[in-house]
């Protein structure tokens, strides 16, 4: 019946002990002929593997340039085996690299490595985000001051917000095909808190003060510009409120606002 | 320190002076929608992102562009807005690599309202899947597995194709896979199972006449007997690729030009078939976008040999 076929095809596709495996149950399904059934088997395999890993390449450029490409492909083969592929929309693929390489032991001294990744995830989410209109300001022409701070901000669908302990902007800045300049990296470095938002079709990579990344955390967990506010100012009594959110505005990173009451006009 | 409260307050006087309103862009409709008749006779060429700009410059004389169409399943950014851009100046064919409408697992509705919403966006002129499938219970394994051509696959794929087209409310077209492997269990020929599933379930079917040649010498049998088997008036599109031979095997690649047994096989198809048009193919190796237009000339000048007699509609063109 075709869905044993099928289901057992795919387990022999993904056996960790091929040898076995093919040899069993693919005589059993595949045509001999010419070639072998574990053969052909290994052909699909070998493809399958491929354009698998081929993907993870695409998504995670910077990590393979840090671990180099013989331990890109042994960790992928890992990855491949133990994550499943969600869609036949290989654009889903990958999202679970990051945690899969904080929890790999063979990464174990690369103890950034998976923050990279992440960032690299983030990458391939602002690519593929919403558009989104640019802030329209005659929104808030209907605002009496006193209500300004009940106003809820909308980020860009783009924007994605990483927190790090190692400098990772700067890791993946050196770690770029076209960097030519010094590559030493200071690693003294508190880490990073990283803004990553889309401006048009522009990419844009960049790590922040702390309290700047508070506050736009705190929008993007739908906090009132009050709270938001406050939240900024914790983590730095000197933050320039007015400033940060112009330049939010004016970078495509703040998109949209709110009362409760509804949208504004 | 003033309490935040008070900073919140009186922000947008600021702001206002700061002179930023933007004129929002103006909202670009599609396009008129092509109907198939519009491609009609006509040679495309696969769309891939390296030749982007270079097509944006040349706007080479092209029948139709074809996309995979889950590289556009994103929600925005620059995926869509290059293709809408191509769109506005070339007919679209949406080439699906992940339907996968072979596999026993229920249809995956989130990646057909992604495509349904691809679709009512682009109003491309074909829409097409494979003929194969993709991955079963849940596990995908992104590659084109070839079924067991047998009653049970055929009542199965017929299903899922109805269930498709009645989705989208448009007619897809299925392809003929290439493939390194035949199921004990198949006990109809290749050609006999994708005639059936388009009369049966009233799909068209986009052949791929490499795929064909790859088949017929990986599994042994003859190229023009598959041709012969297939009704004129069922093809929507004909696929010309380049194949890699192992030595033990062929390969489909799409990583090189087209061979000179499938050029042969190209024009017996066209011969027996009509002006259908046809898509050059290349995924790996991407060479320079002339290398393309090459081969899409070549299919061109071969196009023209048979009787316009075999085509009701006229050879048109897109763009300069």
């Amino acid at each position: 019946m075709l869905p044993d076929l099928q289901s057992q095809f795919v387990a022999s596709l993904f056996a960790q002990d091929a040898a076995v495996t093919d040899s069993a149950a693919v005589d059993a399904l595949v045509r001999g002929g010419k070639l072998s059934p574990s053969r052909r088997l290994a052909i699909y395999r070998h493809n399958v593997f491929t354009t698998l890993t081929g993907a993870l390449r695409d998504l995670y450029p910077v990590t393979e340039s840090i671990v180099g490409a013989p331990f890109f492909s042994h960790l992928a083969k890992q990855f491949i085996h133990a994550t499943p592929s969600p869609s036949g929309d290989l654009n889903m693929f990958g999202r679970e690299w990051p945690d899969f390489l904080a929890a790999c032991t063979d990464a174990d001294d690369l103890p950034y490595l998976h923050d990279v990744a992440a960032l690299e995830w983030a990458w391939h989410m602002a690519f593929h985000a919403a558009d989104r209109p640019r802030f329209d300001l005659l929104k808030l022409a209907s605002v009496p001051p006193e209500q300004h701070v009940a106003l809820r901000f909308t980020l860009h669908p783009s924007v994605l917000l990483i927190a790090s302990s190692f400098p990772i902007v700067r890791i993946w800045e050196v770690n770029q095909p076209d960097y030519v300049d010094e590559v030493a990296i200071n690693w003294e470095v508190p880490g990073d808190f990283v803004l990553v938002v889309r401006d048009d079709v522009e990419i844009k990579i960049q790590s922040v003060p702390r309290a700047n990344f508070e506050f736009l955390r705190a929008i993007q967990n739908d906090a009132s510009f009050d709270v938001a506010a406050e939240k900024a100012f914790e983590a730095d009594a000197d933050f320039d409120l007015q400033g940060t959110l112009l330049a939010a505005i004016q970078s495509n990173v703040i998109v949209d606002v709110r009362l409760d009451s509804g949208h504004l006009e | 320190m003033p309490s935040p409260n008070t900073r919140a307050l009186g922000f947008l006087n600021l702001i206002y002076s700061a002179e930023m309103i933007e004129t929002q862009a103006a909202k670009t409709a599609t396009p008129p929608a092509f109907a198939i008749a519009d491609i009609a006779g006509t040679v495309g060429i696969g769309l891939r992102a390296p030749h982007y700009q270079a097509m944006l410059a040349q706007q080479p004389a092209l029948g139709f562009l074809e996309v995979h169409s889950e590289n556009f399943f994103g929600d925005g950014g620059q995926p869509l807005k290059y293709l809408r851009a191509f769109r506005a100046i070339y007919p679209m064919s949406l080439h699906g690599v992940g339907l996968s409408i072979g596999s026993t697992d229920k249809l995956n509705l989130n990646h057909l309202q992604k495509l349904k919403r691809l679709a009512d966006a682009i109003e491309p002129a074909l829409i097409s899947e494979h003929l194969c499938w993709v991955g079963v219970n849940g596990r995908f394994v992104n590659d084109l597995l070839p079924l067991p051509y047998t009653a049970e696959s055929l009542r199965h794929v017929i299903s899922h194709v109805t269930q498709v087209q009645d989705f989208l409310g448009r007619r897809i077209s299925v392809e003929n896979v290439s493939s390194y492997l035949e199921f004990v269990d198949s006990d109809i020929p290749e050609w006999a199972f994708i005639q059936e599933v388009s009369d049966r379930a009233g799909c068209g079917i986009l052949l791929d006449v490499n795929n064909i040649y790859v088949n017929a010498m990986n599994h042994g049998f003859d190229a023009k007997n598959y041709v012969d088997a297939i009704k004129p008036g069922s093809v929507t599109e004909i696929h010309l690729a380049g194949f890699q031979d192992t030595g033990e095997i062929l390969i489909d690649t799409h990583g090189d030009r087209i061979s000179s047994e499938v050029w042969a096989l190209y024009a017996y198809t066209l011969a027996r078939l009509g002006r259908v048009p046809t898509l050059i193919e290349w995924d790996s190796d991407l060479p320079a976008l002339d290398v393309l237009l090459d081969e899409a000339k070549r299919a061109g000048a071969i196009m023209q040999q048979v009787p316009a007699s075999l085509h009701p509609t006229q050879r048109r063109t897109h763009a300069a």
